[in-house]
């Protein structure tokens, strides 16, 4: 038998007009951690899907503990002790824990279910797994940290011997990313194999044994991570060498633009004050569920503040509204890219161009000339990779999406722009060049505040940090000799630290 | 790319309905010369004359049908426009008699009373698009289902069972709107050039102003159109309010059509109608697509076959709409039908060069 537990050989995967896989390598050991990584595109997803039967290879072999196998459909992957968790956790919300964790292979008495037995099983894998919910729980109404504890329950109810983590922590925070690692660390103990899939270099090194690049459907390399360091990394995952990911630069801070007083809204933030100034990049950092997106929506009129106010280039700004905050000056890119930022069935040029519509009109007429004057203008100026300005934006890397929702803010020319977690699933090549726009943006004098979870990203891009704990602002910060750690602490919530 | 122009153009929905057109009238000809040639007399009822004429009765909706295109452009659905209709013209009715009996006599009489019936199906629309925006946990079809109960109940209420009849000579120019008129030497339906004009509008509004665009948006991702600055509840608004005026003016040609009597169950399920017109022309219950040319051409569609299958046929109305009932399952069927054939060709190709290359 051969050393390894599980070995892929030249994978092949062709879809329609593109060839997502080209004869990749991969193989696992029993009881490792092993990273898949590359930027978006590069082919981890469609790979993965291959070996959990979702897709049928076009091309090449798999070897599961020295026996060719056929996935040829996903319950087929799950005999074989294959199991899957994803970000955002394919779970039903109204059903409960342990009904999730059985589904499909329910515990049974005759033709009935025996709830019983169910709920005590649960509890057990629960356990095992550090979770302190009760069995009995909807799933609906846990975190996303508890949900995902609930997926890690599910496989190891069917005796997975290889468990696969597509961006596990892209949505929790430090600490649960933190208890995510030990759960890890125990299942490898125990000798399962696991797959971690993660744009995070944090996860990367600080969890996996070995780590794998693919590049443009091909694979690059398998290293141990003894052997490796971050900017080799980077390097094999684009192929060029990123010289500086944080290009900051100094800019001169000018007048006060956004001055945010005791904004209040129940239930969502407290008491929330904090100013952005033009030229300047103000990191807004904490926990997920700290309410630093809910200010936000409320500054651009998404939702309603109970009380408190808003100030923006100094005046006081009342019922606002998506539609006045854009007529201000005030640009939001909201956190969800794919569902808030962009119509993914239309075009670069019709996306762009639905945020200025008023200004690409003659009369009540639309001038399509005018429309593409603008969406060429900052496709160049944003070096959007795409064939035309007619491409869907549906075909476009997550790097590429993010700055057509850039352009779409860019558009509106305005003087202070929102990002709300700006490179969340966003490979390593177009992190730089988002970095990048941000710098040049401020340096023409506009303000940014940045919504972030990355620390790198709010330690080395921002002038001033702000950090939000459970809706409230618990401190401010210059970057000058800050570390992680201190942030961190401002960010916990005070009741359980 | 001039070559992805053409094809783009040639998969173009108008396009299809075009052909589909096209070979129904293939179709009802070569029946028709094949009647002649086993020495049958020619029935020659299959010409431009006849299907313009027999629009007539598609006519009645089609007003209806244009309100329908902005509900389900913006992926929402109003059943309730059938209902709204009713309520509209009992309102005509009842008006009419109540200033008639109070000594206003004549077409101020007529005026007033139609301008009580538009305004009521503005509001009736209005009441739906402010529920609609207002509560969004709710589906709009849920919502419409309601409020066509209330627009039917309030109906009943005002009229009960009774049939408002009208034959005095203001009323019976209502009529006038049911008639044919000739034109270029043929016998065509008042409400056909009336219809075109506001569909012409229509077309102007949807597919021309940045208006128009955001409907589709709306219906693509209203989130993310909200995020852009469009003002998603008021167009919603004001689209469901336009709806409810279009179903009003159908009202008003279906009192013409029907020999000026009021009832409180008249234009039961008209709805569904304009939602099959709407959808064979191009328009998605999910929204964000569609064409008014596309719903211009699916009217013309529906006349032909009543012309085709009923006269030259012989079939029943019934089997008409059966086949109209196959005819819409096909339309919505084909456009997958094709992309998934498209995709598999595009693989296929792929792999054979894969392979020759390997």
């Amino acid at each position: 038998m051969s050393e390894y537990l599980l070995e892929m050989k030249n994978i092949t995967k062709i879809f329609p007009g593109v060839k997502a896989l080209d004869s990749v390598q991969f193989n696992l050991r029993a009881g490792e951690i092993h990273a898949l990584v590359g930027e978006n595109g590069a082919g981890k997803s469609t790979f993965i899907k291959t070996l959990t039967g979702v897709h049928q290879p076009d091309g090449g072999e798999i070897i599961l503990e020295g026996q060719k196998v056929v996935m040829s459909d996903p319950i087929v992957a799950q005999k074989y002790g294959i199991a899957a968790i994803y970000q955002h956790a394919a779970s039903y919300p109204d059903l409960s824990v342990a009904e999730n964790i059985f589904i499909g292979h329910e515990f049974k008495r005759g033709p009935f279910i025996n709830w019983a037995r169910a709920n005590r099983e649960a509890k057990k894998l629960l356990d095992a797994v550090g979770a302190d919910f009760s069995p009995t729980t909807p799933v609906g109404s846990l975190s996303v940290a508890q949900q995902q504890l609930v997926e890690i329950a599910k496989a190891l109810s069917m005796n997975a011997k290889i468990l696969i983590m597509d961006e596990p922590t892209a949505a929790l925070s430090k600490r649960e990313s933190e208890d995510l690692y030990d759960i890890s660390r125990k299942l490898r103990a125990q000798g399962t194999a696991i797959i971690l899939i993660s744009h995070r270099f944090e996860d990367i090194f600080g969890l996996a044994d070995r780590v794998t690049v693919f590049r443009d459907a091909k694979y690059i390399g398998t290293w141990d991570l003894e052997e490796v360091d971050e900017p080799m990394l980077v390097h094999h995952m684009v192929g060029r060498e990123i010289t500086q990911l944080f290009p900051k630069k100094q800019i001169e801070r000018g007048k006060e633009l956004l001055r945010i007083d005791k904004l209040s809204r129940m239930g969502y933030y407290h008491d929330v004050s904090m100013t952005v100034h033009a030229g300047e990049i103000v990191g807004l950092t904490g926990l997920v569920g700290a309410g630093r997106t809910e200010v936000v929506e409320s500054v651009f009129g998404i939702t309603k503040a109970d009380s408190g106010d808003v100030y923006f280039d100094g005046r006081k700004i009342d019922d606002i509204t998506p539609d006045k905050a854009m007529a201000i000056g005030i640009g939001l890119l909201p956190e969800d890219r794919q569902k808030q930022g962009l119509l993914l069935d239309w075009s670069i040029n019709r996306n762009i161009s639905l945020s200025v519509l008023s200004k690409c009109q003659n009369g009540p007429v639309l001038q399509k000339k005018k429309e593409y004057e603008i969406s060429e203008r900052l496709k160049q100026l944003l070096a959007i990779k795409a064939p035309t300005t007619d491409t869907l934006t549906s075909a476009l890397s997550g790097g590429n999406q993010q700055k057509v929702v850039v352009g779409k803010q860019l558009a509106a020319d305005p003087k202070l722009i929102i990002l709300d977690e700006p490179t969340k699933g966003v490979d390593v090549g177009s992190k730089a060049a988002i970095y990048e726009i941000m710098n040049d943006l401020a340096a023409q004098g506009m303000g940014i505040l940045m919504i972030s979870s990355e620390m790198p990203e709010v330690m080395n891009m921002s002038d001033r940090i702000y950090v939000m704990s459970e809706g409230r602002i618990t401190a401010e910060f210059e970057p000058a000799g800050l570390t992680q750690d201190v942030i961190l602490n401002a960010a916990m919530p005070k009741s359980k630290a | 790319m001039k070559k992805n122009k053409l094809v783009s153009l040639l998969t173009r929905w108008e396009v299809f309905l075009l052909v589909l057109l096209a070979l129904m009238c293939l179709v009802f000809n070569l029946q028709d010369a094949a009647r002649v040639a086993s020495g049958e007399a020619r029935r020659d009822v299959f010409n431009v004359a006849n299907v313009v004429r027999s629009m007539r009765p598609y006519m009645l909706y089609s007003f209806m049908t244009l309100g329908m295109m902005l509900i389900l452009a913006m992926g929402d659905m109003d059943i309730s426009v059938g209902a709204a209709a009713t309520f509209s013209v009992v309102v005509l009715g009842v008006t009419y008699n109540a200033l008639t009996t109070a000594g206003l006599l004549g077409l101020p009489a007529l005026i007033l009373s139609l301008a009580a019936c538009l305004l009521v199906g503005a509001l009736c629309g209005a009441l739906n698009g402010f529920l609609v925006t207002r509560f969004k946990e709710l589906f709009p079809m849920i919502i419409t289902l309601a409020t066509q109960l209330f627009f039917r109940g309030f109906s009943y209420l005002l009229i009960g069972g009774q049939t408002l009849t009208f034959d005095d000579e203001t009323f019976d120019l209502l009529k006038e709107l049911n008639s044919l008129v000739d034109m270029f030497g043929i016998k065509v339906p008042v409400m056909l050039p009336i219809f075109l004009a506001v569909a012409l509008v229509f077309y102007f509004w949807l597919h021309l102003t940045g208006n128009g665009r955001k409907i589709f948006a709306i219906g693509t991702n209203a989130i993310a159109t909200q995020y852009s600055g469009v003002r998603v509840d008021l167009i919603k608004f004001w689209c469901f309010v336009i709806a409810g005026l279009m179903s009003a003016v159908t009202g008003v040609f279906f009192v013409g059509a029907t020999s000026s009597s009021i009832k409180a169950d008249i234009m039961d399920g008209y709805h569904m109608y304009a939602i099959a017109a709407a959808i064979l022309g191009g328009f998605s219950t999910d929204g964000g697509k569609g064409s008014v040319i596309g719903v211009i051409l699916s009217l013309i569609i529906f006349a032909v076959m009543k012309i085709g299958l009923g006269t030259l046929f012989g079939f029943a109305d019934s089997a008409v709409n059966l086949s109209v009932g196959i005819i819409l399952i096909l339309s919505v069927l084909l456009p997958n039908m094709v992309n998934k054939l498209r995709d598999d060709l595009r693989v296929r190709k792929r792999r054979a060069e894969v392979s020759k290359a390997a």
